[in-house]
């Protein structure tokens, strides 16, 4: 079957400048005397693919590779400095939460607002408020103004109306990493609906999961270039292969350098305190890149200046955006600590197997005093280190839960 | 240019809800809304009333009021369509760069609104002109070509300054400076005659002594524009229209990341 594709793009280039220092006014551009100083480098550089009417394409790469700016270019929020974008049909595009809204607005009234910025009439507009307000669940705000609403609220608002105007393409960036669980399964339902629809989708992603489960296809952009373009499962393995390296080399680097630290511990006037920390493997190597199964050992030092009686040592482990994702004690885990003399010594919390989806955590640390009511020593946030996908292919919630699959037939 | 054109035909609502905002927001939280709008230009209607037929005396003008209504109105639209519309796409840059649509809908609004202020100040003024000069209907017909002649000049203008704008901050201070120099060269407060004979030339380069006269012929003396005098000013708005908008769709490529 050959179709007319939806997309074309042909051997896209953006430039974009970095100043260093920066030109405004008409008097210093006429009188020349200092020039605006600055760089350019190619965000997108020579990108070149089209995509088919019905045809879903995930785009990853890391930050700063170029691909925000490839989906601002297909909306025509950025124009190209060389090549060419040809997009056919009504173009709808969701490239951050609340863009295009006014605060000030009611849902409604920002529905039309909003309706009207991708080219709709009033007319278009009216009958489909009542299933853009249902959609996005805000029946009973529907009438407020919108900055009273939360970040998910504005999400939902917006995928929705974007979804709703009728467009051929829908280009969505990250977007939907804020609305609940349940709203990002309505919307990958309806992304579903649209694609059999038999129209076009471009997703930007860092969520690999999503990019293998729902895209047809994939683009690996890589400095602004293409690395690798097709089947999502193999171009996404071998991303994920190149940046564990990378990672687990960075890793080793940091070892001998001795450990990343976010915090350093502060001397107090405490008989106690926490002298450091350290991440262990199975082998009693200090890293700070698990992948998940595999054990890890938490260790924190203390160093005591007079003896202490029967402490106790808490860790919390907290997702890069705070979440708390589990949180011991060595009292909780039955650890009698007993007498510390003075000196150092170390308590260990054992995790085996690490169940953690891949990601980068937090470790926060804890020392109480025997009543377990005061805290003789605390550290935040101490140390930071990252799980890739071992023994476990789940990358979405929150850890790992051991379970089996199985299957029976009636 | 065609192709932007026919693609602007789409976004009639959002230009609609532009309008009502640009109008809106001058008007909004009080019931004497429209009559705030009217107080700026009144009050420059009687000082320089007082000042040019009371102290300086400006003569061989009839009546001065109406006079100076006839040139004033047209350039008050034009100066503030200017300076409002220069700014808006500086004021909404969130949205540039975030959501695309024809970003000329923005300065064209703007214009739109300011020339509809112009209307309502015209009606205003309109029993007053009336009372005392009488009116010739034909007359005033003529001056519907020459009104869209000036919107199209005033709407290229601010087109082209909104988008000079991003990327020179300092344009809308030169704006201000670069109108009242205007507002001078242009024979508003004085009339031509007082004019050296030899400086007339020059005047009449300048669109806004055509278009201050045009309108000064049909509100003071009740006489019809000339077929030649409505297609010079018709002229003006096409050409600059298109030469305005040519520039404008080649710098608002950039103005995402200018911004």
């Amino acid at each position: 079957m050959t179709t007319e594709p939806t997309i074309v793009v042909e051997h896209v280039r953006k430039r974009f400048r970095l100043y260093h220092r920066r030109e405004t006014t008409l008097k210093a551009a006429l009188l020349r005397r200092n020039r605006a100083q600055f760089e350019e480098f190619w965000a997108v550089d020579d990108v070149s693919f089209s995509v088919q009417p019905g045809e879903t394409l995930g785009i990853f790469g890391r930050n700063g590779s170029g691909k925000s700016t490839m989906l601002k270019m297909l909306a025509r929020i950025l124009r190209p400095d060389a090549g060419e974008i040809a997009v056919n049909g009504r173009v709808s595009a969701l490239l951050e939460v609340g863009a295009g809204f006014h605060p000030e607005y009611t849902a409604v009234e920002n529905i039309f607002l909003s309706g009207a910025i991708y080219g709709l009439s009033k007319d278009e507009l009216r009958p489909r408020v009542d299933e853009i307000i249902a959609f996005a669940q805000l029946e009973r705000f529907a009438d407020n103004p919108v900055k009273t609403y939360s970040s998910g609220m504005y999400a939902r608002l917006g995928f929705s109306i974007a979804v709703n105007v009728d467009p051929d393409v829908l280009l969505i960036d990250e977007v939907l990493s804020v609305g609940d669980e349940s709203f990002r399964a309505r919307c990958y339902e309806r992304m579903l609906e649209f694609r059999d629809a038999g129209k076009t989708l471009v997703l930007v992603s860092h969520d690999l999961g999503a990019i293998e489960s729902f895209c047809d296809r994939a683009i690996w952009l890589d400095g602004g270039k293409v690395r690798a373009i097709g089947k999502p499962e193999a171009i996404v393995k071998e991303y994920v292969d190149l940046v564990t390296a990378e990672d687990e080399a960075w890793s080793r680097g940091q070892v001998g350098k001795g450990l990343v630290q976010l915090h350093q511990p502060v001397n107090r006037t405490v008989p106690i305190v926490l002298s450091g920390m350290a991440l262990e493997g199975d082998d009693g190597s200090e890293r700070d890149l698990f992948h998940n199964g595999e054990p890890m050992r938490i260790r924190a030092r203390y160093e005591a200046s007079n003896p202490v009686h029967a402490p106790s040592v808490e860790m919390t482990i907290t997702r890069h955006d705070g979440a708390a994702v589990a949180t011991s004690s060595s009292r909780i885990g039955g650890l009698e600590v007993g007498d510390i003399l003075e000196g150092t010594g170390s308590i260990d919390w054992v995790l085996d197997p690490l169940l953690l989806v891949p990601g980068s955590y937090y470790v926060s640390v804890k020392l109480f005093d025997q009543t377990g009511l005061h805290v003789l020593d605390e550290q935040e946030r101490w140390f930071r280190f990252q799980v890739r996908a071992g023994a476990y292919r789940e990358t979405q919630g929150v850890v790992v839960l051991p379970a089996v699959w199985e299957q029976s037939r009636d | 240019m065609i192709v932007a054109l026919r693609e602007l035909t789409d976004y009639g609502y959002l230009f609609r809800t532009f309008l009502r905002r640009d109008l809106s927001s001058r008007y909004k939280g009080s019931a004497l809304g429209i009559l705030w709008s009217l107080l700026n230009p009144l009050a420059q209607l009687a000082t320089y009333s007082f000042v040019f037929s009371y102290v300086i005396r400006i003569k061989n003008v009839g009546n001065y009021p109406v006079f100076f209504v006839g040139g004033f109105v047209p350039w008050f639209f034009f100066s503030s369509a200017l300076i409002l519309g220069a700014s808006t796409l500086v004021q909404h840059s969130a949205l540039i760069e975030k959501v695309y649509f024809p970003r000329v809908v923005l300065p064209l609004s703007m214009t739109s609104a300011n020339l509809i202020n112009m209307l309502i100040a015209l009606l205003v003024a309109f029993p007053y002109i009336w009372w005392t000069q009488g009116v010739a209907p034909l007359a005033l017909l003529t001056l519907i070509p020459a009104t869209v002649a000036l919107f199209l000049f005033a709407a290229a203008l601010a087109s082209l300054l909104s988008v000079v704008m991003v990327y020179f901050r300092d344009t809308e201070f030169l704006i201000g400076i670069g109108l009242n120099v205007w507002f001078y060269a242009t024979p508003i407060v004085y009339p031509m005659s007082a004019v050296p004979e030899r400086l007339r030339p020059w005047m009449d380069a300048n669109p806004m002594t055509l278009f201050a006269n045009a309108y000064r012929q049909v509100l003071l003396d009740g006489h019809a524009v000339s077929f030649r005098g409505l297609a010079i000013l018709l002229a003006i708005g096409l050409v600059s229209s298109v030469a305005c908008y040519a520039v404008f769709l080649r710098l608002e490529g950039r103005i995402a990341e200018e911004l």
